[in-house]
């Protein structure tokens, strides 16, 4: 069963187009939500969380209409973007406090926020004023508020936003791991790598509406209209480019450094094929074939027309 | 510096109780509030002194209670002329003071609550700004309504962080001290004759809650800057009075009977709190001439137009507030 499913769902703010009439199904595991400012990232993560009305259509979590029903709240865990804190309270009671509006009690609420703590690797810290928290420790102490409640999904708005990049790996076992543990997580940011380190699975939304959703490069592999481009690294490129460029299945060469060959193709599989051939052929010393253009950040543009 | 975790050490051990459908989720708000705003120095200080203000209470019902005794003696001449400086009474003749217990005591109260309620305006103002504003500045209302916590549940919090505050300054320490005079006066009659009292400072004391509560948080819905909002708390607070002290100079006293005798949240407040003890009653059923307790009682204004111009405002602020939390934590917020 899908985690979240968007039924010919829509969201205006007035004449301003949040979500454009979207029909999905967002799978197990992690999901990486992309797009640019005001692409409509936003304006999902809040209708999954019950906190906007669907304008049209219908958006169910777990199976469950989620607009006015604080019930289904209890299953999910929301990280937002910004800092939503009351800085003279110290992380403990921060915790602590959302622990209780999720509905744990006494000694189960004190219990789950030291739980939370402990995972996020913030009990150290857990006694002190949030005031005096870095941005990668309020990173942290607002990822412990969201565990709290020990929720199926997790939705996190931007969450690597401010974390060094040790507390970005370590977060991002943290997530891994809660996944193998049967969590769910729908995760948003602006940094392409980050979800690319995360999920191979994402959800491209520009201007309200999904431009591709799925496995990383099954994604890329739909992009027929736009060649792929493989990347050769290779001793004497101009002399493997002219004999590529007798090819049909090549529809553009370019030697990008003295080292570097870069092959346009719409049939990557079949060049891929014939490159060994032609390397052994010709008696050249090659460092590196790879995909030039599968890397999230160049779907990315391509999907979002940033590119020229 | 961060700290290092390893994935071993990352077990969620998923949560096998039942959570609590939101039940209690404004008393966390609540608890939370009060810990928050206790933590300043000054609303400390402010909540401390407000309680003080009833050690005064305690020392003229005690006089009030020895002049029970003593009447007749010489000893009651300083304490006849205690009674009238202080409550404003003049009860100098009178042998059986026991028999104005009742609007002796009511008249203290209703002095009292004059005092704690400028009181209040400063610890409101302290107290009360930020419960909203701060969570506008923070956008901290998606997180509050990610969690199984209604607009109601979040304002009814909200509401009750001012309640406790002014609880703490005005109900609590009033009811104390109607118990110590009732100890002092001694005797279960006493009890009794004053239980109907406590009853009408409960009422009188909720009345302020509910006024002065939703006007807090109605202010601090409508901005996130917490300054603002105490500026304009005092400012609806003191220029009612102004404007009230000016019309009473100028108008003659039928004319501000009515509609525009209401225009002061402290004066309505105090004149419900009058209307509600029944003072202008007891003392008009007394034996003792007009002039020697005009005095105490309070400007004549049909309670009526008081009570309407103070439910106006609180239905007003009401409004304001679910309009303003709604709009933020489902429209705003998100865009």
């Amino acid at each position: 069963m899908a985690v979240i499913e968007l039924d010919n769902l829509s969201k205006w703010y007035g004449e301003v187009i949040g979500l454009n009439n979207v029909t999905s199904a967002i799978d197990r595991g992690i999901t990486g939500l992309l797009g640019a400012n005001g692409a409509g990232k936003s304006t999902l993560m809040s209708l999954a969380m019950g906190q906007l009305r669907p304008s049209k259509g219908s958006i169910r979590v777990f199976g469950q209409r989620v607009w006015d029903k604080p019930g289904v709240l209890s299953q999910i865990g929301y990280c937002p973007e910004g800092d939503p804190f009351w800085s003279n309270l110290t992380g403990y009671r921060f915790v602590l406090f959302l622990a209780k509006t999720s509905g744990l009690r006494g000694s189960a609420a004190v219990k789950a926020a030291r739980h939370a703590i402990e995972l996020t690797g913030m009990t150290e810290h857990a006694g002190r004023a949030i005031r005096g928290y870095s941005k990668g420790m309020r990173q942290r102490i607002k990822i412990a508020q969201t565990l709290v409640h020990r929720p199926k999904l997790l939705i996190l708005d931007e969450p690597f936003t401010g974390t060094d990049p040790v507390a970005r790996h370590e977060l991002g076992n943290l997530f891994h791991e809660l996944v193998k543990q049967g969590v769910d997580i729908l995760i948003s940011s602006h940094v392409l790598h980050e979800v690319e380190a995360l999920t191979k699975q994402i959800l491209l939304i520009d201007h309200g509406r999904i431009v591709a959703q799925g496995d990383l490069q099954a994604v890329r592999r739909t992009m027929r209209d736009r060649p792929h481009a493989i990347r050769v690294r290779v001793d004497q490129p101009r002399r493997l480019a002219a004999d590529l460029a007798t090819l049909d299945i090549v529809a553009g060469l370019r030697v990008s450094s003295p080292d570097t060959l870069t092959i346009e193709t719409p049939w990557p599989e079949r060049v891929y094929d014939l490159l060994p051939n032609l390397i052994l052929d010709r008696k050249l010393s090659v460092r590196e074939i790879a995909a030039a253009d599968e890397s999230l950040e160049a779907i990315f543009d391509y999907l979002t027309q940033r590119e020229g | 510096m961060t700290t290092a975790v390893t994935s071993r050490s990352h077990r969620y051990d998923r949560w096998s109780g039942e959570l609590n459908k939101g039940r209690w989720t404004w008393l966390a708000i609540v608890v939370t509030g009060i810990r928050l705003a206790l933590k300043g120095q000054v609303t400390r200080v402010l909540v401390m002194t407000g309680g003080l203000v009833v050690l005064g209470s305690c020392i003229v019902l005690y006089i009030v209670s020895l002049l029970e005794v003593v009447v007749g003696t010489n000893q009651a001449r300083g304490l006849y002329e205690f009674v009238q400086v202080f409550l404003r009474v003049d009860i100098s003749g009178v042998a059986q003071i026991e028999q104005f217990r009742e609007p002796l005591w009511r008249s203290m109260f209703l002095l009292t609550i004059k005092i704690q309620m400028l009181w209040l305006l400063l610890v409101v103002a302290r107290v009360g700004p930020g419960l909203i504003a701060r969570d506008l500045r923070s956008r901290a209302l998606p997180i509050y309504f990610a969690k199984p916590v209604t607009p109601l549940t979040y304002l009814t919090g909200k509401w009750l962080v001012v309640a406790s505050f002014i609880a703490m300054v005005m109900l609590v320490p009033n009811l104390l001290t109607l118990t110590i005079g009732s100890m002092i006066t001694g005797g279960l009659h006493t009890w009794g004759q004053t239980l109907s009292l406590a009853l009408e400072l409960i009422l009188s004391g909720a009345m302020v809650c509910v006024v002065g509560g939703t006007i807090i948080l109605a202010l601090s819905s409508l901005t996130s800057d917490h300054r603002y909002v105490a500026v304009a708390w005092v400012a609806v607070c003191v220029l009612t009075m102004i404007a009230q002290g000016i019309i009473n100079e100028n108008l003659p006293a039928k004319a501000t009977s009515g509609w525009l005798g209401c225009i002061s949240l402290r004066d309505n407040m105090v004149i419900l709190t009058e209307w509600l003890f029944g003072i202008r009653e007891a003392w008009g059923a007394s034996s003792l001439p007009t002039e020697a307790f005009s005095s105490v009682l309070v400007r004549p204004v049909r309670p009526i137009c008081a009570a309407t111009v103070l439910g106006a405002w609180t239905v007003a602020a009401i409004l304001v507030c679910f309009w303003r939390v709604i709009r933020f934590s489902r429209f705003a917020a998100n865009l």
